[in-house]
């Protein structure tokens, strides 16, 4: 686009319109919004387990951390485990973005999924039962995973018996 | 790129540093509608409450229908390049956003009328920015600079600055200090058609002889 | 702004002749009309995979007609 706004003040103080008298909206998209039913979004809470799952496997997928696509995708680690775990009932439209970005998915679905945009049709729906019945997982946990699980109860134990 | 603007801080009278950015993205419309809609939700409830009907809150009130900004982010589905969003920020809130066409229309006006022009598809300003919506509006000059960027993205595209819009009634007067022209036997849905010519957006430019010097 | 790239256009004599027509009548320059014509071309594209379709209509003999466009 490349075009230089005018930041001179004299110009600045001439341009007064009285626009916050105004309601300053224009445009045909309006017409189409007034003639839009207004349903209520739906947002079915297994849409955002299947949203979790996605964004896991994707990223287990690349073989990375869910520290590692944190830092990639510059948001919080709390937040993408929140995503991960189906827990972020409103996630935030960032948050989506940066991890459909790192995880090569496309972004309109996972805004579907996440309740952001109303769902087109039926079939990401039926796309989601089916993907959210193959993925749940049945093999064995990996050395790292049983690693992992082992500290970790080793931890929560300390934990109960220091309380 | 995004680049300094400066717009006007209504509580302390002076010009402030915003953001103004170039291609905004469907990720950041979804962003200002969500900072946008509570304010919107909040004034919608008080006229329901005061016994407003809701159609007539729709039909009258633009700012208080649900701009449901999934219709909004449709318009930039598959990244056309006919398309251009751009919006005004300030400490991480937008302030204005516009989407604006640059293929699909041409001027009615003499001494353009068949010649291409920036089509305003959508334009709207923050609503704690405006007098209907808050009682003590925060920042002006959005709906300015967002008439300047399309005048200026018109320049660049060498249709001479001309600019064209359906405004709603209520804003008609701020499009009419901006020096646009109401094309006769062109309204649709209620709406009228708007076009700045190329003189006239020269004026604007300049700081023309529509402006309203009264602060 | 995304940085420009110059590319090279063989056109037949007639094709240049339309582009130089259209130039004058929209007042651009034969670069404009060619990114015109890409946006248009585009946006038909976008608006037909949407499942749209598009029509000319007459006014007189009030009859659309469909455009195809492959």
């Amino acid at each position: 686009m490349s075009i230089q706004m005018n930041n001179d003040k004299a110009w600045l103080s001439k341009m007064a319109m009285d626009e916050e008298y105004a309601c300053v909206s224009a445009g045909g998209l309006y017409i189409r919004m007034v003639d839009e039913q207004q349903t209520t979004r739906k947002h079915p809470a297994n849409d955002l387990l299947v949203l979790g799952r996605l964004v896991e496997l994707a990223r287990r997928e690349k073989g990375m951390s869910v520290s590692a696509i944190a830092e990639e995708a510059q948001l919080d680690l709390t937040e993408v485990l929140a995503i991960e775990q189906g827990r972020m009932t409103d996630p935030e439209p960032r948050v989506l973005f940066m991890l459909a970005k790192s995880l090569d998915l496309p972004i309109r679905g996972l805004m579907e999924l996440g309740g952001l945009m109303e769902q087109r049709d039926k079939s990401l729906e039926a796309a989601a039962v089916r993907f959210a019945a193959n993925s749940e997982p049945t093999e064995q946990l990996t050395p790292l995973e049983k690693e992992a699980l082992k500290e970790f109860v080793k931890v929560l134990a300390e934990y109960s018996e220091g309380g | 790129m995004p680049q300094g603007i400066l717009i006007l801080d209504r509580t302390s009278g002076d010009f402030v540093q915003a953001v103004f950015h170039e291609e905004v993205k469907t990720h950041q419309l979804i962003e200002a509608e969500q900072q946008w809609k509570p304010h919107r939700i909040a004034v919608t409830q008080r006229l329901l409450a005061a016994g407003v009907p809701k159609s007539e809150i729709a039909r009258k009130s633009p700012q208080h229908v649900h701009w449901d900004w999934a219709l909004k982010s449709k318009c930039l589905e598959g990244d056309p390049l006919a398309l251009r969003c751009y919006g005004i920020e300030l400490n991480g809130e937008w302030q204005g956003l516009a989407i604006v066409d640059l293929s699909m229309h041409v001027a009615h006006l003499e001494p353009d009328a068949g010649k291409p022009l920036v089509y305003v598809v959508f334009l709207e300003s923050a609503p704690w920015n405006l007098r209907n919506m808050v009682d003590e509006p925060r920042y002006g000059r959005i709906g300015v600079r967002l008439i300047e960027a399309a005048i200026r993205l018109s320049m660049s595209e060498d249709f001479k600055g001309r600019v064209g819009l359906y405004a709603l009634p209520q804003a008609e007067g701020f499009y009419r200090k901006c020096g646009m022209v109401c094309v006769e036997g062109m309204a649709y849905r209620g709406m009228n058609l708007f076009e700045l010519t190329r003189d006239a957006a020269a004026a604007f430019l300049e700081g023309g002889s529509n402006v309203n010097t009264n602060e | 702004m995304a940085a420009k790239k110059t590319m090279t256009l063989n056109l037949t004599n007639q094709e240049m002749a339309v582009l130089g027509q259209l130039a004058e009548k929209k007042d651009l320059s034969k670069t404009a009309i060619i990114r015109q014509a890409l946006r248009l071309y585009q946006m038909v594209e976008i608006r037909l995979d949407r499942g749209e379709k598009l029509y000319f209509e007459d006014e007189v003999e009030k009859m659309k007609s469909e455009l195809l466009v492959l």
